[in-house]
């Protein structure tokens, strides 16, 4: 109660007074920071960076500077208020320059300055929206969750759906057709189940011939075209570790990849991706949609009791989206399971450039695997890219492109091993990735400390979602109707 | 006199919801988390209903004492009572005794009932009746005023404690419109009533009952959307009611009816099992052993292999010894309820993480706190904190460790739980949970902790209850040469020949013992052995057969 009433106080001593740091003395002292920003690369049109001093020294401003221009921030409960405006304007003309943050406190009536730090702002936008899902780290059961979009402009968050507003239902896999906004696929699990596409204020639900598959359509990837989704077709497991650090085992024991012909509601299929002597999943299509990328393993008996054997390496096959059928080789693109790896998630940039996938010791969910991390190739060359300024010890897993192909978001479970947070890391023109940053928030201490949600499925789109939950759950009931 | 009644009523209800419901409020407790800390406070403050949510969890909080539960919860019930006391008897029925204002009351203690239910819809109901106390005092000043008045508190009450409030202040003023009009006042407010409670259900059926009638979707008890809702509409409507004059002897009937519906209604809602769950619950946290076993030695009902009974009784080490005075079950026939399900997974996330299963303890506990209405349960987040500190994920501990250092009855719980270096041991091999069944996964933790006498005990017991040959013959097998429980000895005379049996170590007497009963001595006279529990459970079997 103490600590309410003084920050209250707190609260209202500095909105009466304004801060203004003059004749700062400048010190050597190296503070920490919470989100790690620095040296980070920013998108130029990114939302206010706030961060909080983690070192128990009063901080009272923060002053950001950029050749002859400054902007002072307020520090309340050591945490930044950067104005939002005040931040665009100051942003505006400072694409491809470097930001530099010195933390100011007063003490005795004089200010300090202490070690500054710097910021790249990367003259590549980022996408406008941000589309996630936020759900509990889950085990097996589940209550609230959803899907939100998230301006990476400001702060604002807003649902997509959201199970109460339905049955309570699971929602999964949102996936977008080229970083549009207007083509969104989601899957429901129990109440209103189904594979739901979303475009021009109508819902299709995806219905077609899959009982000669042993499951139905799992993980999705748009053919740039629209008219067609690959569907990875698995029968997955759960189960838990009794003394692993990776918490939960997911797998599957039967996997088969096919298009679906939204048009035609026509399921095309090819030997070659419904193996039975092989788990094929994970479908990614390549910019051009001529090629479908996917993980494959060779198939084995009892998983449950041999899952470590389960090594994917990533593969495609070629497409014809006009004869509406596969090629008749696959090609291996990365053999991870010569390395004894296991590939997943494969993902090509929209240039077409840069296959980015995540690698794990074994099995295809790397999602809980504490030693995932995200590898990537250039396919002009075949050269591997050092993806190291994007890993940590930690699971990093799910990613997605921006539509220029200069940046990416992926889950990490970095910050302590459980709930995912999304990460943005922007590739340079060599090449290289820049140090990643975390999404910013308002406070982002006390949002992600307080949040008991991961952030799963990470995707980048153009412009904003035209759904709203209530919106999205009526288009279903419509639907089911 | 006026003191005496109140004070009678007070002792009543104050009876009644302790005697009833103290478990039950003390499960509300630990289904929420209330913080002192600004930024919650302010966060929530900002939200529809906020101010309702931060008063229900502030005093929700204080029903991890079960008395304080219950006082709390019978001076809601009071100033229910009282306001609609003032609303209706100082216009209409003054001094007569008047049935219908228990109607909400009963309505308060069956919402009790519903396990998501949250105490929120009770601090709803207490704001939206002071204000209508309140507003009560303009009734007679000009339109303009009463109708200021009502906007700003329709505004208020929506940020306060949700849509339907603000409805009601809305209709507390149409009820005062009409009332000027005597042809139409009772009859045209229940249609308003009846209009607004027609409009939640179609609400409900577009969007959800949450968004259509918050907070009345604290409420959300069996058929409850339109129940709740004109239960809670009519209360103006009654008070427009105002000409309507019923015979005194008319309202004693209707109060004995009352009474007698909602009784019957709360017995039906009152799940005996859930709330012997709760109890269970209840005392397990407080570390009362004895009275778990004393509370479940007096019935026969059927005693699942993980459950408090099993645990209590391995918390004293008599697991072995005394199993038998209870129906055991069969432990690959863990017989439970979905209908309790948060209850099961919390009780599942006690005996685990008590007897050592840290990965069972951690799947049950995530899997509790989500089971609750805001995702959070305070106890789940102490097992947490403690299971995931084992499986040196110290960051996630500490994460839910600051939150809990911002309530008030948790902080000094969550520092020792941080500081406790005797944390639970695991397995040295990984497998999975129950891959070859739990009596394998206990195995591995004695193995790596043979102190732990908690897991020793469970571990003897599922072989014992699975009568299962060769994980006895595993368990005899890793204990060669150390002395046999009782319990074990008369196992083995089941699966093994005497002369095997000697070997083993098993005693002569028993061995004899189990002759003599071959031999044709009265079952009975064994009672509470292995043997009778293998005769029952050949019976049993017979009997699904």
């Amino acid at each position: 109660m103490r600590n309410l009433i003084i920050n209250i106080l707190t609260i209202i001593a500095l909105a009466s007074c304004s801060t203004k740091v003059e004749n700062a003395t400048q010190t050597n002292i190296e503070l920490g920071i919470y989100p790690d920003y620095k040296e980070v690369t920013i998108p130029c049109n990114i939302a206010p960076i706030n961060f909080t001093i983690t070192d128990s020294t009063q901080i009272d401003a923060i002053l950001i500077s950029c050749g002859g221009d400054t902007l002072t921030v307020k520090v309340s409960n050591n945490c930044t208020k950067i104005d939002i405006n005040k931040w665009h304007n100051f942003l505006a003309d400072k694409g491809g320059k470097t930001l530099t943050f010195t933390p100011c406190g007063k003490t005795d009536g004089k200010w300090l300055a202490y070690k500054p730090f710097s910021v790249e702002v990367s003259a590549d936008s980022i996408d406008k929206t941000f589309v996630y899902r936020l759900i509990p780290p889950g085990y097996e059961i589940w209550n609230r969750m959803g899907i939100y979009q998230r301006d990476l402009g400001t702060y604002n968050e807003r649902a997509i759906y959201e199970n109460r507003y339905g049955k309570g239902n699971c929602v999964n896999c949102h996936s977008f057709c080229a970083n549009n906004s207007d083509q969104i696929m989601i899957h429901l699990r129990a109440g209103l189940a189904g594979t739901y596409v979303f475009s021009d204020n109508t819902a299709n639900k995806v219905e077609g011939d899959f009982s000669k598959f042993n499951a139905g359509p799992t993980y999705p990837y748009w053919h740039p075209s629209g008219r067609f989704i690959a569907f990875s077709l698995n029968k997955i497991y759960q189960d838990f570790h009794t003394a692993d650090p990776n918490i939960i085992e997911v797998y599957d024991d039967f996997s088969d990849v096919i298009v679906f012909d939204l048009e035609n509601k026509t399921v095309i299929s090819s030997p070659l991706t419904c193996s039975a002597d092989a788990f094929e999943t994970f479908p990614c299509f390549s910019p051009d949609g001529k090629w479908l990328y996917f993980c494959t393993s060779q198939a084995f008996d009892s998983v449950k009791w041999n899952y470590p054997n389960a090594h994917y390496s990533i593969c495609r096959i070629g497409f014809d989206a006009e004869k509406k059928e596969f090629g008749t080789t696959v090609d291996t693109i990365v053999n991870a399971a010569a390395m004894g790896k296991s590939a997943s998630f494969p993902r090509i940039s929209p240039d077409g450039r840069f296959l980015l996938y995540t690698l794990s010791d074994y099995g295809n969910f790397s999602i809980w695997h504490h030693e995932a991390d995200l590898k990537m190739i250039d396919l002009q060359t075949g050269d591997s890219i050092d993806t190291s300024p994007i890993n940590s010890p930690l699971t990093e897993s799910y990613h997605s492109w921006s539509s220029d192909s200069r940046w990416v978001v992926f889950s990490s479970r970095r910050g302590n091993g459980l709930y995912t947070r999304p990460y943005f890391a922007h590739l340079n023109t060599d090449g290289t990735f820049s140090k990643p940053m975390l999404l910013p928030q308002q406070n982002p201490q006390e949002y992600y400390q307080k949040l008991f949600f991961s952030y799963n499925i990470p995707e980048l789109v153009k412009s904003e979602v035209d759904l709203t939950a209530r919106k999205t759950d009526l288009l279903v009931r419509k639907m089911q109707k | 006199m006026i003191l005496s009644k109140i004070a009678l009523t007070t002792v009543l209800f104050c009876f009644v919801t302790f005697a009833l419901q103290r478990f039950k409020l003390c499960t509300f407790e630990s289904d929420h988390l209330f913080l002192f800390d600004a930024d919650w406070i302010i966060g929530h403050l900002r939200e529809v209903g906020g101010l309702n949510l931060i008063i229900s969890s502030f005093l929700t909080q204080f029903f991890k004492f079960p008395i304080v539960g219950a006082i709390v919860a019978t001076a809601f019930y009071l100033t229910v009572l009282l306001c609609l006391k003032r609303l209706i008897f100082s216009t209409i029925w003054a001094k007569k005794q008047n049935a219908l204002i228990l109607i909400p009351i009963g309505f308060l203690l069956m919402c009790v009932e519903e396990p998501f239910y949250s105490f929120r819809g009770h601090t709803a109901l207490v704001i939206c009746l002071i204000v209508s106390v309140l507003y009560q005092q303009f009734i007679g000043r000009c339109l303009k005023f009463r109708l200021a008045a009502t906007i700003l508190c329709a505004a208020l009450l929506y940020l306060a404690a949700g849509s339907v409030a603000m409805l009601f202040a809305i209709i507390v003023l149409i009820i005062d419109l009409l009332h000027k009009r005597k042809t139409t006042n009772g009859l045209a407010a229940i249609a308003v009533v009846f209009v607004c409670g027609f409009v939640s259900y179609l609400n409900e059926s577009f969007v959800s009952f949450a968004e259509a009638t918050l907070p009345m979707q604290y409420y959300n008890w069996p058929t409850s959307g339109w129940i709740a809702t004109c239960a809670w509409l009519s209360v103006p409507a009654v008070i427009a009611t105002t000409k309507i004059t019923i015979n005194q002897r008319i309202n004693h009937i209707i109060l004995a009816a009352t009474i007698i519906s909602f009784s019957f209604v709360l017995s039906q809602m009152h799940d005996t099992k859930t709330y012997k769950m709760q109890h269970e619950c209840y005392l397990a946290d407080n570390c009362r052993w004895d009275k778990i076993i004393k509370l479940n030695s007096h019935n026969n009902v059927k005693t699942n292999f993980i459950s408090y009974t099993n645990l209590a009784l391995a918390m004293q080490g008599q697991l072995l010894d005394q199993m038998f005075e209870f129906n055991q079950q069969l432990p690959t026939q863990q017989n439970n309820s979905r209908t309790v399900r948060n209850e099961i997974l919390r009780m599942e996330s006690i005996v685990y993480h008590l007897s050592g299963h840290a990965a069972e303890a951690r799947q049950a506990a995530f899997n509790s706190a989500l089971t609750t209405p805001d995702d959070v349960e305070p106890h789940d987040f102490l097992r947490l904190i403690s299971i995931n500190k084992s499986f040196g994920a110290d960051k996630v501990s500490q994460k839910y460790a600051e939150i809990l250092d911002k309530t008030l009855f948790y902080k000094q719980k969550t520092a020792t739980a941080l500081a406790d270096t005797n944390i639970t041991k695991l397995p040295q091999n990984s497998t999975f949970c129950e891959i070859d069944g739990l009596a394998s996964d206990y195995r591995e933790i004695v193995k790596v902790n043979p102190q732990n006498t908690v897991a020793q005990q469970f571990y003897i017991a599922y072989i014992l209850l699975s009568a299962d040959k060769q994980r006895l013959l595993s368990y005899l097998d890793d204990h060669k040469g150390e002395p046999l429980h009782r319990r074990v000895q008369e196992a083995c005379t089941i699966m093994f020949t005497p002369e095997e049996c000697r070997q083993l170590g098993v005693n002569e007497a028993i061995i004899n013992d189990f002759e003599a009963l071959k031999k044709g001595r009265e079952i009975n006279n064994f009672h509470q052995t292995y043997w009778y529990y293998i005769a029952y459970l050949n019976a049993t079997l017979k009997q699904q057969k």
